[in-house]
């Protein structure tokens, strides 16, 4: 039976439970940064000695945590790639701009547990010997930075941050800087460029990956606010023990966020793995299922940005067993496992950890002249493919949704998409690509239906000439 | 609730910029000929003078960052919650107090959308947008509410009654998709609004009074 | 990089790399273009280094790198190492090379971009694949949606990136079934600049070079998306002593010079080179020319003098050469102190008679520092020979961080190693000027001053049994003058000179002269051979020849051997 396993969730919701460092403290608050500032040197069979921050940093590497922003890259191999020899001062920002549309998750942990993010963030900059560290909120969690505003105060005021952090001889500085409404800045590199106050373009990687040329071309981490609380858990519990979490290359819990066509829309924290798209979606301590008469017809497994699943879809699965033995299975879309390696062999992701449901109400196109408009606004317009690729695409699909569709417009989307993918300097090209590529290519018929009414609706009775398409501005902001 | 009341920018004492760049150049008038590039304008009088807690609130933010530049953000959130919008005069302003070139700033205040150049309503309720609130009436709920205020739903950017009391305004996704469709009036959250609850909010801010979800 | 020296890279500061199937070796830094720090050098230097161009509109050379345009994604493969991090051979011993994919989608090559991609040992970059050739279509595709297509109308055509870049990768026919998106079009960006934000390709160039080459940060980014707009701030003008250098950087037609817009169709434009005269840099230029007129100069890249910029009062300061004043006759004074049209022949002949009736000793020069070397050296052997007092007249004024030099005069230091003039130019004037007043000097000749306003009065010259002058427009001097020989302005004749940095460089002629004005060299050959006695070379490359042996600090100087760049002198 599929259920929740709630570890960075654990109080949220709680009834009593408050935001406030003396309910976080009679929790068991803090707890685990005292110990991990006490880590005495451990030395090695082999004579190494590991001071307390190389045994954190062990511990994260040895729990598999990856990264719960959106691409699942591996937190202690992100640590791994600094440079603590470069005379540099090294950064921690955690990303906490949660904008990829369908995820919801940082906010409940921002507004509801803060010191929770504290701790995890200290833990983390003790580990890597960062000293002044900032959380990046997106600019609409108003009052979720005045949360951290407080949490730090009384964070400061308890000998959690600055100077000599409970006597330890650690110094560290966290401040909160709001953003003001980017979807880009949740780039790790965009994110830094707002940071010193310049325009979110993402940088090109190379030669400025961040572990080298961060913040201030310093060494820099970026952890998503999720990352950072895992990491509490995980120094808490033990790299190893966390591991035994989930399922083998994908640990530890994460906290899903499901929105769209379910009855009980929320945030699940479960083990990754253990629980499958179909279970989050139809079963009662989950979605509980779609509204009354109403049929599954899509599925967005990992934020917008994620590449679309068709009800239906079957995939090819390998794995791996207990003893390395490789297995391979055919599954349906609802026995996929949600994790970070089921979904990326089924060829989607499952990014941030949203899961956006449609059902048999949906229409396809309006769904994806929707998601196209978010990615034209939120372009930055750095690099040629994307500024242009975008807003060509939210544009044909406006034409498509107001009555001007072609029967060629399929096409002329795919080949839009496939403009963008892979030439951009971000991931942001891929963002706006998939979800044309992916519900163009699995709902064509619906595409080229409209196409064609439309055409025969313009088309002259007598001649059968087509009149020009109405071609209309989508919605979109003034900005 | 938290109204943010629009307040006008106060009158400023006189401050001049003078940007000289073309070097004075010494060749005689006769190969000169008028060739000569024209020199920096001096800048008309940038008037600013920042309401009386705003410099010190931007001090302190300077204190953050190891290098002013990474100040602006925060600055400029500063001076829209006190002066209610960004005008060319604050961004002047604040460049000068950043070590900064205006247009640094102008390039920030145009691409973050919660910046305004121009002073918005009393209450600016900003409606999700994007897919989820979509999927959950989000639309309805746009058109509800334009209906109830008397202005356009299909017109694109911010709208203002005419009264000044009420900003609309679509926005992207606001982090909030299990609520669907949600808005932000101000810096409140409101989440799965109903046209009923909308209206309870409307008639709640009408009367002058918070509105508690 | 301190990278061990391999066998394959047997000099620890370079290494081989392989450009469609060409193998290249380049050093494995390169300076930065502003900071002169060593950048690991990149795929589009070794691409360069290996005859290979590599489309662009973003990348420049002397820029830093933004990498926004992405016209230059080549694909690449990198030499598989095996699990002893050794290469992988192939059966033939060659090392085995792994094409880059999407991580994605391992059947599609990764393209990176080549204006940012350091180079590695090993690495294989293919620029001419049907995948990169894709790519560049993609690529302008999306730049050409929103664009106006205005060619017709626009002042960039026949030198615009995306006409070239469209013959090559561009389709007949656009896809494009939208609206396109609109922005400002003629936006006054200062008071040399035009803007049309619909042609601007948003490469950041103009921005990139006035922050960081001129430290003017006065352009940006407003807006964002497909809406970016470029701009200066509202009110502040881009106003800089560089702004036109944003012209020539721009890759398309968004940036324009209000001096050049619509005034000539670049291809009718014959292109010399030529130097600027304006001040002691000598920056390199070509000269713009259609049937005698000149319709603009722009930089010419020479890294020893002025790297690809040149300085706005430069650019604009050739207007002069074409005044209806411009001297175009020789004139002789007559008897009643009127004057007379000559002819060339006559009035040398006389000039010379005169020049050789003085006593030695009677005769100074004032030679202008904007005169060539040849003028320079032609009247220092008369002086020589006459023994005659000889000065230039200094001309300061502000000079900048960047290329604009306080010495105003474009040949002082010329002027110094041929000897007109010593190490302060203009210290003999006042010797001069008694040597006219006490009757010791009764001869003066005067190229290109005006040497009234210069101590030599109005009074003092009245004095004198001979005024030679030659100049290009009328001043106080030439009204004086007994004989008044029409010159020419740099872009009417060919010569050289030597810039504050002790650069030799010579100019072509780009137009013609008015009227019977002659390049000064060619009548000074004529008038000081025959007061010299001897024959003198009657070509420039002879004389420049005949002065390298002569004047110690050209030794080993040859016409020829100058080139388009010039030559350090030691």
């Amino acid at each position: 039976m599929a259920q929740e396993h709630r570890l960075i969730l654990k109080q949220i919701d709680q009834p009593g439970y408050t935001a406030e460092l003396e309910c976080y403290l009679r929790h068991g608050g803090y707890a685990v940064l005292r110990k991990a500032l006490s880590l005495p040197p451990r030395t090695l069979t082999d004579g190494r000695v590991l001071t307390g921050p190389d045994q954190l940093r062990k511990e994260v590497m040895e729990s598999g945590l990856r990264g719960r922003g959106g691409a699942g890259f591996s937190c202690g191999l992100k640590w791994s790639f600094i440079d603590h020899r470069s005379g540099k001062p090294v950064y921690l920002i955690c990303n906490a701009d949660e904008s990829e549309p369908g995820t919801f998750k940082d906010r409940q942990i921002i507004y509801k547990d803060p010191h929770q993010l504290l701790e995890g963030m200290i833990i983390s900059c003790y580990a890597n010997h960062v000293h002044l560290a900032y959380i990046y909120i997106r600019g609409e969690f108003t009052e979720g930075a005045r949360i951290l505003e407080r949490a730090l105060a009384e964070a400061r005021a308890a000998g959690y941050l600055g100077r000599d952090i409970l006597g330890s001889g650690f110094d560290l500085e966290i401040h909160v800087h709001r953003g003001a409404g980017a979807y880009i800045c949740g780039e790790e590199t965009g994110l830094i460029e707002s940071l010193e106050g310049k325009r979110p373009y993402p940088r090109i990687k190379p030669p400025y990956f961040p572990a080298v040329l961060g913040l201030y071309l310093c060494p820099t981490i970026v952890n998503n606010v999720e990352t950072l609380c895992a990491v509490k858990h995980v120094v808490g519990m033990g790299g190893l023990e966390f591991a035994k979490l989930g399922t083998p290359n994908n640990t530890g819990t994460r906290i899903v966020s499901l929105s769209g066509h379910v009855r009980r829309p929320g945030y699940y924290e479960v083990e990754v793995g253990k629980v499958t798209l179909g279970e989050l979606i139809l079963d009662p301590a989950f979605g509980g299922g779609l509204r009354e008469g109403r049929k599954l017809k899509a599925i967005i497994p990992g934020g917008s940005s994620a590449k679309v699943f068709k009800a239906g879809e079957r995939f090819r699965l390998q794995r791996r067993g207990p003893g390395g033995q490789v297995t391979s299975e055919e599954v349906d879309l609802l026995d996929l496992p949600y994790d970070f390696d089921s979904l990326q062999q089924a060829g989607s992701m499952s990014g941030s950890g949203a899961i956006i449901v449609m059902d048999d109400s949906t229409d396809m196109v309006e769904a994806l002249a929707n998601i196209a408009e978010f990615y034209a606004h939120e372009s930055c317009g750095q690099c040629t493919p994307c500024r242009e690729g975008s807003l060509w695409m939210s544009k044909a699909l406006h034409r498509l949704t107001h009555g001007g569709g072609r029967p060629q417009d399929a096409d002329y989307l795919l080949h839009i998409a496939r403009n963008i993918q892979g030439r951009t300097i971000c991931a942001f090209g891929e963002a706006c690509a998939w979800p044309v590529l992916s519900i163009v290519t699995k709902f064509r018929d619906e595409f080229e239906a409209r196409g064609a009414a439309d055409l025969a609706r313009r088309a002259h009775p007598a001649t059968g000439v087509e009149a020009p398409p109405a071609t209309t501005q989508p919605a979109a902001r003034a900005d | 609730m938290r109204p943010l009341a629009a307040r006008p920018v106060q009158p400023a004492s006189a401050t001049t910029i003078l940007t000289v760049k073309v070097p004075e150049q010494q060749l005689e008038k006769d190969r000169a000929d008028g060739a000569a590039p024209a020199k920096g304008q001096a800048q008309a009088a940038s008037r600013f003078a920042p309401p009386s807690d705003l410099e010190a609130r931007v001090d302190e933010l300077l204190k953050r960052y190891p290098h002013k530049r990474s100040a602006s953000l925060m600055a400029l959130h500063a001076v829209q919650e006190t002066t209610g919008y960004v005008s060319g005069p604050a961004i002047e302003w604040l460049a000068r107090k950043l070590e900064l070139q205006p247009i640094n700033l102008y390039e920030l205040v145009t691409f973050y959308p919660m910046f305004r150049q121009e002073p918005a309503g009393r209450y600016q309720i900003k409606v999700c947008r994007t897919l989820s609130c979509a999927l959950g009436g989000s639309q309805a709920l746009y058109r509800h509410l334009c209906a109830r205020l008397g202005l356009d739903p299909a017109r694109p950017g911010l709208q203002t009654t005419p009264d000044g009391r009420f900003s609309i305004e679509w926005v992207e996704c606001l982090a909030s998709c299990g609520t669907a469709p949600v808005l932000m009036c101000n810096d409140d959250f409101f989440e799965g609004v109903t046209p009923e609850r909308a209206d309870g909010l409307l008639s709640g801010l009408a009367a002058g009074h918070g509105f508690e979800p | 990089m301190s990278a061990p020296p391999s066998k394959s890279n047997p000099a620890p500061d370079t290494l081989t790399v392989v450009v469609d199937g060409k193998p290249v070796t380049v050093p494995r830094t390169t300076p930065d273009p502003v900071s002169g720090r060593p950048l690991p050098t990149t795929m589009i230097q070794a691409c360069e280094a290996a005859g290979v161009v590599v489309p662009h509109y973003c990348y420049h050379p002397k820029l830093p790198v933004a990498g926004n345009c992405r016209m230059c994604l080549v694909e690449f493969g990198l030499p598989a190492l095996g699990p002893d991090r050794q290469p992988i051979l192939n059966p033939d011993g060659t090392p085995k090379i792994v094409l880059q994919t999407l991580p994605y989608d391992p059947g599609v090559p990764r393209a990176a971009i080549a204006c940012a991609t350091p180079l590695s040992p090993g690495m294989e970059i293919y620029t001419n694949t049907p995948s990169v050739r894709k790519t560049r279509e993609a690529v302008l595709e999306s730049l050409l949606i929103n664009h106006p297509l205005d060619c017709p109308i626009c002042d960039q055509a026949g030198e615009c990136k995306l006409q070239e870049y469209s013959v090559e990768y561009g389709q007949s026919e656009s896809r494009f079934a939208e609206t396109k998106v609109h922005k400002p079009k003629q936006v006054d960006l200062g008071p040399r600049i035009m803007l049309d934000d619909e042609r601007c390709i948003l490469c950041s160039r103009c921005i990139r070079f006035t922050r960081d080459i001129v430290g003017d940060d006065a352009l940006g980014i407003v807006s964002r998306g497909s809406h970016s707009t470029l701009t200066a701030y509202p009110g502040r003008p881009f106003d800089n002593n560089y702004t036109l250098n944003t012209v020539d950087l721009c890759p398309v037609g968004a940036l324009t010079s209000k001096d050049f817009r619509f005034q000539m169709r670049v291809w009718f434009l014959k292109e010399t080179n030529n130097l600027c005269p304006s001040c002691g840099t000598g920056c390199n230029l070509v000269i713009g020319s259609r049937e005698n007129r000149i319709y603009r100069y722009e930089p010419r890249q020479n890294d020893a003098v002025n790297s690809c910029w040149m300085c706005d009062f430069g650019r604009l300061n050739y207007k002069w050469i074409q005044r209806p004043d411009r001297l175009a006759e020789v004139g002789r004074r007559n008897a009643d102190g009127g004057f007379d049209a000559s002819s060339w022949t006559p009035a040398l002949r006389e000039v010379a008679d005169k020049i050789k009736g003085l006593p030695a000793g009677a005769l100074a020069i004032v030679a202008s520092a904007r005169q060539t070397n040849e003028e320079l050296f032609l009247l220092q052997r008369l002086a020589q020979h006459r023994q005659a007092l000889t000065d230039s007249i200094p001309r300061l004024g502000d000079a900048d961080h960047l290329l604009v030099n306080a010495d105003k005069n474009p040949n002082s230091t010329g002027s110094r190693l041929i000897g007109i003039a010593g190490p302060d130019l203009g210290t003999r004037l006042p010797t001069m000027a008694t040597g006219i007043a006490e009757g010791r000097i009764k001869g003066l000749i005067v190229f290109g001053e005006d040497v009234v306003r210069h101590g030599l009065t109005e009074e003092l010259l009245q004095r004198l049994e001979l005024l030679v002058v030659s100049d290009v427009l009328p001043n106080a001097t030439t009204a004086l003058a007994h004989y008044l020989l029409p010159g020419c302005a740099h872009a009417e004749k060919r010569g050289s000179f030597v810039n504050v940095k002790r650069q030799l460089q010579r100019f072509n002629q780009a137009v013609a002269p008015p009227g019977n004005a002659r390049p000064e060299w060619e009548f000074l050959v004529e008038c000081v051979g025959r007061v010299l006695g001897e024959p003198l070379p009657a070509t420039l490359e002879g004389l420049f020849n005949q002065m390298a042996k002569e004047v110690p600090a050209f030794q080993g100087q040859t016409w020829a051997g100058l080139g388009d760049l010039g030559k350090k002198l030691g």
